[in-house]
């Protein structure tokens, strides 16, 4: 008996006929839980709708004034992800899908989102604040025609940031000036009901989709009635301090300055269940239970995530550095490798709203190349950070929704000596978010990206060798950007790697063949 | 059959000393791309030209841009680049021919055209976000205020023959790409326009340098590249661009042109004052409707467009009556029939290469006479250019997608506007472009193409 292809019932997307369909939700609480991760067991019944999402919430506290709200927030860029920090799916004890840095990795995925999508969808149900516009510089006392046209965004003027005042932001109804600009309101906040409170009776809760935890129910819904074995999603927390699960405002409800090392996040357990969706299509469930029990079952392609890590420094005196990191994928269909160069510097992640989600990049940008098979991908190496960007962009199908002044330094700092003086020098607003400068988020989503895939979706099958990362460049003084003079900077290398997997369902089972 | 996705990277092959580009100095005019011949598939919209972009005082200085721009007018050695089309303003003409010298496209004046091309992004959001997701660093906020520092770009070429079906590379035999850089003065403007009183430099020039072509293929296996090399017959069709030039000279403006093409779907184009092209002192790259002076001797206010009548042989077509807009002009409102038409126009064309998922109508809006071409602040524009409105002007003849045949047959077109009684009319350059369908035949070697 041999295996069948995969019936349109078990794909995401539309069908080709009309068809006979009910649907269940369930909520799953789980079967384990502790402040590192939890576990839930999914019922055998119907088919997963890979849409079901995952409830999540957390409480922050600050150990000064432990009762008062910390106006703390979720990373602008990656929402409610951030919370996590691994989430796998097991079938029969056996690994089919591993996801780590989850934050990291949907924090990629999240810039190609569109603005639409961020701003009607992400942000309601995930938090974060990532939707810039033209915006303005600091207003000025006088408010005259000339300070008005400063805030406006024909040339020279207009920067990017945040919605503020833009739109006209006065509300007094009774005011002649309604509707216009006012120099008063200038700064941002993260909407209330969605800072996190220290309270978990009264916290925001989030909702996260499966499929961003598990790439394999990217297009494939787990028909779970025809398995045997126990499938289990198994969830672990991201580190419960700043910057990986929440992000601080420096001022907390009373007005107090908060210290951000002594904040703390914990999980509200109440708060976490799945909302599952399960499937019911009548006849048609019949025949896959069918060919599945009795003539050969189904074998599933799908894409799964490698991730490594390494850690490089650039020293200051040592002047423009190579450094080259081996990526081992032997024998692996590879689709994409989607590197991030994190900034870990506490310093750093304090004083911009994005927190440990970020892939800052060289004041003097980089020049990068991949060796596969011994052969170099790029004849020539990348150093244009604009070709840089347009090859990330190819990688996931739609490019990035994110404007080049969070990409990279190039049309910001100087490109000899790094420096870079703000506010003039950035190209984002310097108005605040959430109490941080937003100028300070320059260049700090410098991602790379390289597409493997052929036209046709097909990833490379790797030979023995491993895959070469080679990234040239240059630390200067000013790299750290915390206003003092260093000696060297660091970053954290990730990098992730979609790969192509096959599953078999057959007779109850499932097993990874490829 | 397996096949590979690979990266090529070309740079030009009349690289001179030091790599510098510039139409004024220290530099070649011209840029050319040879693109071999190769068993592999070309996707030409991944086609990028990349590099890095000064541009100088006529001193060897920076401009001042970045002195306190935040708070004040810049009053002291400013200048900027168009905001909208950003480098790409600089390409004067695009040439793409194969390697023996058969010419698939020519478009002239290419920088005009896609001022009126270019969307003003895929939507309204991800405009407002000062977002540049198609465009790599070719056309952002940023770039218009951020001529004080080299900055690196990477644009497409936004041309019908690289952005319609895949390129069989090896059929085409090869690519020979040529870029004719526009002068300084047309890519290069100081904000005399906005503050005559200001303090601007005398003069600026731009350069290009580190410049790479790339564009990503597809490479087949060896079997699959031996059936690339065997083949030597197909037929490509595509959608290109001819280029047309005209002076208005008077409120009642009639032009007459042999467009002597085939297959036309759309009509396109755009009016600047002729003064303002190639001129330091204004942006070579705007799109206003037409304009009279203001008392301070300054091309400010808006002459009110009464009518656009479109004949093909002195017949009237597509539209069988005059497009008049007095009327929501009057008003200043936006739907008026002229409006509609041109939008339209605009819309199908960048429909056709899937450019644009939504309009943000406001830039073509026809101003009232009453009102100064460039917006106050109290009308919440919010776009980047919103001191000055896109006027662009356009006819679609392929809604059908069968388009019109223009082959000894003639254009005319009709402008009827209204100028205030004691005011003189400015000379103004339209420049249209007429979009058509061309095809190429390739035959055991010979290459023909069909417009």
């Amino acid at each position: 008996m041999s295996s069948s292809g995969l019936p349109d019932i078990l794909k995401v997307g539309p069908l080709k006929r009309p068809v006979n369909q009910s649907m269940s939700t369930d909520i799953l609480q789980p079967t384990t839980f502790s402040q590192k991760g939890m576990k839930f067991v999914l019922e055998k019944k119907g088919i997963l709708d890979s849409n079901s999402q995952l409830n999540i919430a957390q409480i922050v506290k600050w150990t000064q004034q432990p009762t008062i709200d910390t106006n703390s927030y979720l990373p602008t860029a990656t929402g409610a992800l951030a919370m996590i920090e691994r989430a796998y799916l097991t079938i029969g004890g056996r690994e089919i899908s591993d996801l780590r840095d989850v934050g990291h990795y949907n924090t990629w995925k999240r810039l190609h989102y569109s603005n639409e999508y961020r701003k009607g969808v992400a942000m309601p149900h995930q938090g974060g604040n990532d939707v810039m516009m033209g915006s303005a510089g600091l207003p000025s006392a006088t408010n005259d025609p000339t300070d008005k046209r400063a805030r406006g965004f024909s040339p020279p003027y207009g920067v990017i940031g945040r919605e503020s005042s833009e739109y006209g932001n006065n509300d007094y109804l009774s005011d002649a000036d309604y509707g216009k600009q006012v120099d008063a309101q200038v700064n941002s906040f993260d909407k209330k009901k969605r800072l996190l409170t220290t309270d978990p009776n009264t916290t925001p809760s989030f909702l996260i989709a499966l499929s961003q935890l598990c790439p394999v129910l990217i297009g494939f819904q787990l028909p779970l009635f025809a398995i045997n074995q126990e499938v289990a999603l198994h969830i672990e927390f991201a580190p419960d301090t700043i910057g990986h699960r929440f992000m601080y405002n420096r001022f907390n409800a009373n007005n107090v300055q908060q210290v951000p090392a002594e904040m703390f996040s914990t999980i509200v357990e109440e708060e976490c269940f799945l909302v599952m969706d399960t499937l019911y299509y009548g006849d048609l469930m019949e025949d896959i239970q069918e060919q599945i029990f009795s003539r050969g079952g189904y074998s599933v392609p799908y894409d799964d995530v490698i991730t490594q890590r390494n850690y490089i420094t650039y020293n200051v005196a040592d002047g423009e550095t190579t450094h080259d990191l081996q990526i081992p994928l032997s024998q692996r269909r590879v689709k994409r490798i989607i590197v991030q160069q994190q900034q870990d510097l506490f310093d750093k992640i304090t004083a911009q709203p994005s927190g440990y989600y970020n892939s800052q990049a060289l004041r003097t940008g980089s020049e990068y190349n991949f060796r596969i098979d011994s052969k170099n991908v790029y004849s020539l190496p990348m150093k244009n950070v604009a070709l840089q960007r347009a090859e990330a962009d190819l990688v996931e199908g739609i490019p990035l929704v994110m404007n080049s002044a969070l990409y990279s330094f190039s049309n910001q700092a100087n490109q000899t000596t790094g420096e870079m003086v703000l506010p003039n020098d950035s190209n984002i607003t310097p108005r605040l978010l959430n109490s941080h400068i937003q100028s300070v988020e320059s260049g700090l989503q410098g991602w790379i990206g390289l597409k493997i895939e052929n036209q046709f979706g097909q990833g490379h099958k790797m030979g023995i060798q491993p895959v070469i990362f080679t990234t040239k460049g240059k630390a200067t003084q000013y790299d750290d950007g915390t206003g003092n003079p260093t000696t060297s900077t660091s970053r954290q290398v990730r990098f992730f790697s979609l790969y192509q997997r096959v599953m078999n369902i057959n007779g109850g089972l499932v097993e990874v063949i490829d | 059959m397996e096949s590979r996705r690979e990266l090529l990277q070309f740079q030009p092959t009349n690289l001179g000393a030091g790599g510098i580009f510039s139409p004024d100095r220290n530099g070649l005019q011209q840029v050319v791309f040879q693109i071999p011949k190769l068993p592999r598939v070309m996707m030409g919209q991944t086609l990028r030209v990349n590099g890095k972009f000064n541009c100088f005082k006529s001193n060897g200085g920076r401009a001042r841009n970045a002195t306190n721009w935040l708070a004040n007018n810049p009053t002291d050695e400013a200048f900027y680049i168009d905001g909208r089309i950003g480098v790409s303003s600089c390409v004067d003409t695009l040439s793409i021919q194969n390697l023996k010298g058969a010419t698939y496209s020519n478009v002239k004046n290419y920088n005009r055209l896609l001022s009126s091309i270019v969307p003003l992004n895929q939507s309204f959001h991800s405009y407002i976000n000062g977002c540049d997701d198609e465009y790599g660093q070719g056309k952002e906020i940023t770039q218009a205020k951020r001529c004080d520092k080299e900055f690196a770009f990477s644009i497409p070429l936004l041309d019908g023959f690289l952005q319609a079906n895949p390129i069989d590379m090896d059929l085409v035999e090869g690519l020979v790409i040529t870029l004719t850089l526009a002068p300084s003065n047309f890519v290069i403007n100081n904000n005399y326009w906005y503050n005559q009183g200001a303090n601007t430099p005398d003069g600026a020039y731009y350069e290009w340098s580190d410049l790479v072509l790339s564009v990503e293929t597809e490479v087949p296996d060896a079997k699959g590249q031996e059936s690339m090399m065997a083949n030597r017959n197909g037929i490509m069709e595509y959608q290109t661009y001819s280029s047309f030039y005209n002076v208005i000279v008077s409120n009642q403006h009639n032009l007459s042109f042999l467009f002597n093409t085939r297959q036309t779907s759309a009509i396109i184009g755009n009016i600047i004052p002729s003064e303002w092209l190639n001129n330091l002192q204004y942006n070579s790259s705007s799109t206003p409707q037409l304009l009279y002076k203001d008392g301070n001797g300054i091309l400010n206010n808006n002459i009110r467009m009464n009518a656009f009548t479109y004949q093909k042989s002195g017949v009237r077509l597509p539209y069988d009556f005059e497009i008049r807009s007095q009327q929501t002009q009057d008003q200043g409102t936006a739907d008026s029939v002229k409006n509609l038409t041109e939008l339209n126009a605009i819309r199908d064309v960048w429909d056709s290469h899937n450019f644009l998922k939504s309009l943000k109508t406001e830039l073509c809006n026809p101003l009232s006479d009453a009102v100064r071409n460039k917006f106050d602040r109290k009308r919440y524009s919010i776009v980047e250019e919103d001191y000055v409105n896109n006027y662009s002007i356009g006819v679609n003849y392929s809604k059908l997608d069968s388009g019109v045949d223009f082959r000894n047959e003639t254009f005319s077109l009709r402008i009827q506007s209204r100028l205030p009684a004691d005011q003189s009319f400015e000379p103004h350059s339209l420049f249209l472009f007429v979009k058509n369908e061309n095809q190429v035949i390739f035959r055991n070697g010979m290459v023909s193409v069909l417009s």
